[in-house]
Order: C-alpha cells, then structure tokens, then sequence
C-alpha cells in the first residue's frame, strides 16, 4: 500500500516538473536565432578557417513543447585567402520542453548535413539553445549520453556543469561547460577517435538562451594524425517572423524535406542515373520557386554534390565501356623530350599509369 | 610500378609507360623530379594540359589509373586504384 502511493506520488512530482519547466521554454513558434562567428581548423597541412552562419527557425510547438526547429549552419571555409565553396547543413531538430534534443536516425543526418563535410561537423553537432533556467544553479551538473559525431551512429557520454555567472553584453549569463567524458572510438583497427569535445556556453538567465558558444575539439584521424578544432558562435539577434513571411518559410522548408527524401544515403550510396536526375529536378525546381529563400546555400550544395556524383558515374560507365575496345591513340613528349604515340607499341603489352605527384 | 612490373616483365614483351597528369606547377619540372626520386627507368609522358586530355580519353578521374593494352591494341584492363594482382593477372593474360 505504501509503495503504491509512494510510486504515485512521485508521478505526480515528476509530472509537476515537467510542466514547470515546459512553461519556460523560450522557443515559441516563429522566433528565428541568428548566430555568427568563426572556426578555425588545425590540419597536419595547415589551418583552415571559416565564417559560421547559423539561422534557426522554430517552425512548430507540439505536444508538450516539443519545438520543431529547422536549423541552418552554414560553413564557410578559406584557405590561404581563397574561399572555398560553403558547407551547409539544415537541420529539422526536435527540441523537447526542457531543451534537450531527439536523436534522429542517421539517415536523416545524411541528408541534412554536408557528406564528408568532415570540418564542418564540428558546427553540425552543436548543443542545443535552450536550458531551463530553473536547473542553472551555482555548481550544479548532470551527465547525458548523446551523439558527438556526425558520421557514426555512437553515443558519447557528456558532463555539463554550471560554474558561474558573466556577463554577455548587457545580459546576466551562467556559465555552463559540456564536456566529453572519454574518447569514442570510431574505428578501433585505425585508431580513429574523437578525444576530446569541449564547450564553454553562456546562457541568459533570464530566457535559457544560449547567447554564446565557445567549442575546442580534438579529432584524431588516426595513430599520431590529430585534427583540433575550434569555434566560437555568438547570438547576434532574435526575430519573430511576420506571418507572411513564416508562411514562406514554412513552404521553402517543405520543400526540403522533399529533396532530403531524394538525396542522402540513396543517391550517395548507390547513385543510378535515374536517381539523381530526380534529385537534380527537385534541387533546381527549389532554386526556381524560391530563388530569394535563405535555405538556398543548403540547396546549392546538394546541387554541387549530386553533379560530382554524375559525373563520378559517368567515367565509371566510360570506363566499363573501354575494356574490350580499341585503345584511344594519343601522342605526347617524354621526359627526355622525344614525342611518343601509343599506337607504335602495337604487338606489345601496353601498362599505362596514369600519375600525379602530389 | 618499377620493380613489380617493369623490372619484372620488360623482357617478356611488356612496355611499360607512366602518363603524369594534373599538375601543380611546371609539369614537366615536377614529373622528373617524381622520376629521379623513384628511380624510375619506363617511359614517363607529360600529359600538360590542365584538364587531363588523356585521361579523359580513358575515364580517369583519379590516381592512380591502371590500362592494359593487349598486343592487338584492345583494352584489357582499366582500373582505377592500385591492385597489383589485378593488375599482374591482366597482364599474363594479355600475354597470352
């Protein structure tokens, strides 16, 4: 009898809570975050840097305020005064009442996150915008298990711990750090792991708000290759979007959804031509309708990925079709200056080796 | 390339012929200094042209590419990524 009316009352505790805390979560429909900054990425070659756009759009507050927000991070690397083509993830993320996200299939991060944007992962995993105020106290902490890297399906085990209070402009902040606990291992037989993941946020007292992010992380490729990595984001304004203008959106991010189906794993993994001239039809049908649209860097990006893809087909083909038929003839100058044609060969055993020394 | 082929089947009716393609930089400056590092005796071609016009014409888009070519000038082989038994297996059979 005791126990049963213990269990019960702690429903009731633990129901209460959730509802306290729910009622506080800042991301009401509508309210788009826009965060800047940069990170800076240490090869073995060199550095590589980048600007970070993020934009994030609350596009709906369901049962028990689980928000859906579609998140767009863009990544904008340079290399020795060159800037390279972005990266950019969209993101649909659910983020539950008490800030803290759902983890999705990795298909869907296939589709919603640059492939092999191995740099740019570090911006794809970011933590989540929001904490309940009410569990920000002086020194308190908790651990939660959650995925650290983009390309594996693992789980890492993280500690956040409050450690004071600063100032961020004019806003009051706790400081909060997230830290990986110990390395996960992506591939044991080639030492590949991720070391080390820590975050520093500064989240306003007030709303739960994270306002700034500062990110060191440590990748290592393989035994004695190591990545580090790091990036600073800074909230520079909050929006509620006009009704119009949140419609538009809602339609452009539809329309994601739909080319997410197309692209991913199923163009990526096993590409046919059929499957990619669907992909490219609903890429260029989003650059047509919604040429003005924010999502369009996210858009352009598959658009560049699936043409690689084509054309990696294409020679594939090229190349299956060769064998069995006449070698094209060509002629050109050896080392030691004399011109050469392959077909003066004929009645040997040709090796070409095609090289390049880089 | 040089011992496990050229060295191996040059006296057997084997020529073999290095295409160095996709430079950065004086292509033929920068083939012989990969030649002289490697020791390399075969023919070695410059393809200069900045897009690879030769390795266009097999389907390369990346190195290493393998061709064997057969006595009668048919392509027997063509592989992208170095796979000497492959490779050696084309060739005896090319021999053939």
């Amino acid at each position: 009898m005791f126990r049963k009316f213990a269990r019960a009352t702690m429903a009731v505790v633990v129901v209460g809570l959730v509802s306290l805390l729910a009622a506080q979560s800042p991301l009401q429909k509508g309210l788009e975050l826009r965060y800047e900054g940069e990170a800076k990425v240490q090869t073995g070659g060199g550095v590589i840097s980048a600007k970070v756009y993020v934009n994030d759009l609350v596009a709906e507050v369901g049962e028990k305020q689980v928000a859906t927000v579609a998140s767009l991070r863009i990544f904008q690397p340079q290399i020795e005064g060159r800037t390279l083509p972005p990266e950019a993830a969209l993101r649909f993320l659910s983020v539950t009442g008490v800030g803290e996200e759902e983890a999705v299939p990795i298909e869907q991060l296939f589709s919603e996150s640059p492939p092999g944007g191995f740099i740019s992962q570090f911006v794809t995993l970011l933590p989540v915008y929001f904490f309940p105020v009410a569990r920000l106290k002086d020194g308190s902490s908790w651990t939660s298990k959650e995925r650290i890297f983009l390309r594996a399906d693992l789980l890492g085990e993280v500690r956040y711990q409050v450690t004071g209070k600063e100032k961020v402009g004019e806003s009051e902040c706790w400081v909060l750090t997230r830290t990986l606990l110990k390395p996960v291992v992506l591939q044991p037989e080639q030492g590949a792991q991720v070391n080390k993941v820590a975050d520093k946020l500064w989240v306003d007292a007030k709303s739960g708000l994270v306002r700034q992010i500062q990110r060191e992380t440590e990748l290592q490729i393989q035994q004695g290759r190591t990545l580090t990595a790091t990036l600073n984001l800074t909230l520079k304004g909050t929006k509620k979007l006009e009704s119009d203008e949140f419609n538009q959106r809602l339609k452009e991010l539809e329309a994601i959804k739909a080319i997410h189906k197309k692209v991913g794993t199923t163009v990526m993994m096993s590409p046919t031509k059929e499957k990619l001239d669907e992909a490219e039809k609903a890429l260029n049908e989003f650059m047509q309708r919604f040429k003005d649209s924010p999502y369009t860097a996210h858009v352009q990006m598959w658009q560049r990925i699936v043409q690689i893809i084509r054309q990696r087909l294409e020679k594939e083909e090229q190349r299956s079709e060769l064998i069995g038929k006449e070698a094209p003839d060509f002629e050109l100058t050896s080392l030691d200056g004399k011109k050469v044609r392959l077909s003066s060969y004929r009645g040997k055993v040709v090796v070409l080796n095609f090289f390049a020394h880089w | 390339m040089e011992k496990e082929f050229w060295q191996a089947y040059k006296d057997k009716g084997v020529i073999v012929i290095g295409v160095a393609v996709w430079a950065q930089g004086d292509p033929f400056q920068l083939a012989k200094e990969f030649a002289e590092k490697h020791k390399l005796t075969y023919i070695v071609l410059v393809d200069e042209s900045e897009d690879g016009k030769v390795a266009q014409l097999y389907g390369v888009e990346g190195v290493p590419t393998n061709v064997v070519i057969d006595k009668t000038g048919k392509i027997r082989y063509l592989q992208a990524g170095f796979d000497p038994e492959g490779l050696k297996k084309a060739i005896e059979e090319a021999l053939k």
